[in-house]
């Protein structure tokens, strides 16, 4: 199915943060691999501010952890702070290893999705076409800017009934 | 009582990029081949990391007690990063379960020398071997690994991977 999927990312502006130079260069191959000509790279959280504030970016690649600043607390950010086009814009956090007390800091701060590493083509590549068709709302509150987060309906799990139509009644 | 906002957002990713180009099949192609110059860097730079962590942190290591943890979450996220193409091996899961061990240390304070030697040997091993082994050899060093976390520091399940 995706293998026949077309794809045109020569228009889209990619940003890549990580601090690990041989991770970035991994991930900014890839997505040229994918045919993107227009790749920003940053080594920090810091240098990706300047980045965001002085260029349309169209996907934002960040690393979960960096050392100063991490790719969690510089979504926050932007979705609150960036200038306007690219407050919204799909991001993908790639994460070497998710600390326990930094679970619901990914769940929560705006990401579209987190991707394991090592980096494996194929996720990223059905990550990007999954968010080019993603058609969820976005949510503004208080304390969460983002997708929505409840966007997946699966239903009862397979040959069980749906357990709540026992207790409802249809009203005339 | 908060104010709750939504809205739709018409990205220029879902406005351009599935419009042409190329298919997916030719755009993996295409990132594998880029891949090729990082493959043989990739193991120099994983052997360089496994030889700071064990200088650092391994059994000969005389002044690891003064080292902190963290520098070794560190090295072994680093291992993972650069994995590519060791994934068939299990070096990346090892080195998850070494970034585990550390991260339940920190939390729990507890600093098991014999726990973080026994992930060093079989990240070693994973790495010398790994490709040699079936599926099922795999599974059980990496099982170990978690059985030895969760006796020594704490439950590795509660940890899902991200």
């Amino acid at each position: 199915m995706l293998d026949s999927q077309k794809l045109n990312l020569e228009r889209i502006q990619f940003l890549v943060v990580d601090d690990n130079i041989h991770s970035r260069d991994i991930t900014s191959a890839v997505v040229t691999g994918f045919g993107a000509r227009h790749v920003l790279k940053s080594e920090s959280a810091q240098k990706a501010r300047d980045l965001i504030c002085g260029n349309v970016v169209d996907v934002l690649l960040i690393a979960g952890r960096m050392p100063e600043e991490d790719g969690f607390s510089f979504v926050r950010w932007m979705r609150r702070k960036a200038p306007e086009v690219n407050r919204f814009i799909p991001v993908i956090v790639l994460s070497s290893h998710t600390r326990r007390s930094q679970v619901f800091e990914a769940r929560d701060c705006g990401v579209h999705a987190v991707i394991a590493k090592p980096l494996v083509p194929r996720t990223l590549l059905e990550r990007t076409v999954w968010m080019a068709k993603d058609t969820r709302m976005f949510i503004e509150s208080d304390t969460y800017i983002g997708p929505d987060r409840r966007f997946k309906n699966l239903g009862p799990p397979e040959g069980m009934p749906e357990q709540r139509s026992d207790a409802l009644t249809v009203v005339d | 009582m908060s104010k709750v906002r939504k809205f739709r957002v018409k990205t220029k990713l879902s406005t351009v990029a599935l419009r042409g180009g190329i298919t997916a099949a030719e755009a993996l192609n295409r990132a594998d081949d880029a891949l090729d110059p990082y493959r043989g860097e990739a193991l120099v730079v994983i052997d360089a990391l496994m030889a700071e962590m064990a200088a650092r942190f391994g059994p000969v290591a005389a002044g690891r007690e003064a080292e902190d943890l963290e520098d070794l979450y560190m090295l072994a996220s680093r291992v993972i990063d650069a994995s590519i193409g060791l994934s068939e091996a299990g070096v990346d899961r090892a080195a998850h379960a070494l970034c585990t061990l550390v991260d339940l240390s920190q939390e729990s304070g507890v600093r098991d020398w014999e726990a973080i030697e026994v992930h060093l040997e079989a990240l070693r091993l994973l790495r010398l071997h790994g490709h040699s082994f079936s599926l099922a050899e795999q599974e059980r060093v990496l099982d170990g690994l978690k059985t030895v976390t969760a006796k020594r520091v704490g439950d590795p399940d509660e940890q899902k991977r991200a």
